[in-house]
């Protein structure tokens, strides 16, 4: 609440006047109808609620628009509508998995009322796409190819994506929780032809410990052997590389080999090679080359 | 050599290899052809443009970025990666960030753009509304109806 000796100090004695004058006519408003006194009635406490809030929604838009005018003054917002984008898109793209959902895209349009102003003209903040998405959100991207993100366990029907999978640019699938075996295929059931990238996601695997790791299952054939753009996989979580799938890869980056306890051998890295022929770019983290000086 | 003022009206005298870093620069250059003149940079203070072509003379001998090298960052994951030398030249208060980045974008120098946006990009990645607002010095300046909109969202955000 504003203590009046706040106020006084801070704005001016025609401005106090007016407030005060406001507030008192305000409330006299409304005196006299019917040539009663009616000031303790329902109708009229109501009626005099009424106009308050109507000023007060009055002064908080002005308010709005001078704190606008404030954030005017702020370095950041003195960039270009561009740069700002780009910076938005930059921040967003790399979402950490323990907050995958588009909760980025999101935040960005919380800050003020530029930066929503550029996040809602910027339609490449909000490719990300989940089952869940609210409709007003999902049409943010305006038809722009999505990058699909599916938590594994909640509900899944293939049929409702299916427009929206077939120009998919990207896929991740997340394994919350360790679980014995995943099935991945009713996630990849229609071709792909835009899909560039596919990342699998599940629970930290650390080596040379009992901990349960899911077993996942790629099928042999996915997205019925339509995915000739796909360049990247990235895998974080223990998979065969058995799927055709790998074949056309150009960058593989994996955590999490099976069989492996600590270090990769020759064997399982010449297995890697085989799987895909096409490779140019490999990243093998947490693991060492055994025999490697 | 080529003569630039900045918008103090201080000439600087440097290497074309260094101007040229500046697409903006470049093709002035290039529709002049030689010529003593001094080129005006009105947009650029005499403290942005040094730090600037501090940039430029450190990078002055790598190939300027193609059309396929932009298309290419764009499409790679990380996207937030700052080279070592970037990474302190690019540590500076956050009026000269913003400066720097205002330069690049006018002076047409997509790389050091790139590295403003790289960083800008680390300090509010994983930050709330609010956090973001502190850092920046920014208020909340929605509409009441706005607001409501925004606690929609954030419903739908803890509803997933």
């Amino acid at each position: 609440m504003v203590a009046r000796p706040a106020l006084e100090q801070t704005l001016s004695s025609e401005s106090l006047f007016l407030i005060d004058g406001l507030v008192q006519s305000l409330r006299k408003s409304g005196a006299g109808i019917g040539g009663q006194d009616n000031s303790n009635s329902y109708a009229y406490i109501e009626a005099e609620r009424v106009r308050f809030d109507l000023a007060v929604e009055v002064l908080l838009l002005e308010a709005s628009r001078t704190r606008g005018k404030r954030n005017s003054f702020s370095p950041v917002n003195e960039l270009p509508v561009e740069p700002l984008a780009q910076i938005l898109i930059r921040a967003l793209r790399e979402i950490s998995e323990s907050k995958p959902l588009p909760l980025s895209s999101v935040v960005a349009s919380h800050v003020c009322r530029r930066w929503r102003q550029i996040s809602f003209s910027t339609p490449l903040l909000w490719t990300r796409f989940y089952p869940q998405l609210p409709a007003e959100l999902a049409l943010r991207a305006e038809g722009l190819p999505r990058d699909f993100l599916i938590l594994s366990g909640s509900p899944w029907d293939c049929k409702a994506y299916e427009s929206t999978m077939l120009d998919m640019r990207s896929l991740q699938v997340i394994f919350p929780t360790a679980q014995n075996e995943v099935d991945l295929s009713s996630y990849m059931s229609f071709p792909a032809p835009n899909l560039t990238s596919l990342q699998l996601s599940g629970p930290i695997y650390h080596h040379g410990t009992d901990y349960h790791y899911t077993d996942i299952q790629l099928p042999s054939s996915p997205f019925q052997g339509q995915h000739g753009s796909l360049e990247e996989v990235i895998i974080r979580c223990v998979l065969e590389l058995k799927s055709s799938i790998f074949v056309g890869l150009r960058r593989l980056d994996i955590r999490g080999v099976p069989d492996c306890s600590g270090e990769l051998y020759e064997d399982q890295l010449l297995s890697i090679l085989t799987a895909c022929p096409k490779l140019e770019e490999l990243a093998i983290r947490d693991y060492g080359l055994a025999g490697a000086a | 050599m080529v003569n630039l003022v900045t918008s103090d009206n201080e000439s600087f005298t440097v290497e074309k290899a260094v101007a040229s870093r500046s697409v903006l620069i470049k093709n002035m250059l290039e529709d002049v052809g030689e010529s003593d003149q001094p080129i005006p940079l009105p947009n650029v203070t005499a403290s942005v443009l040094k730090k600037v072509l501090e940039y430029c003379d450190h990078h002055k001998n790598e190939p300027m970025p193609t059309s396929e090298d932009l298309a290419a960052e764009d499409t790679r994951k990380r996207t937030t990666d700052i080279g070592e030398w970037d990474q302190k030249f690019i540590q500076v208060d956050q009026e000269m960030l913003f400066e720097i980045i205002l330069a690049a974008n006018y002076l047409d120098i997509k790389p050091l753009l790139d590295v403003g946006c790289k960083t800008v990009a680390n300090m509010i990645k994983g930050k709330t509304p609010e956090e973001i607002r502190k850092l920046f010095n920014i208020v909340n300046d929605f509409t009441p109806e706005e607001e409501a909109q925004i606690k929609k969202e954030n419903e739908w955000a803890e509803d997933r």
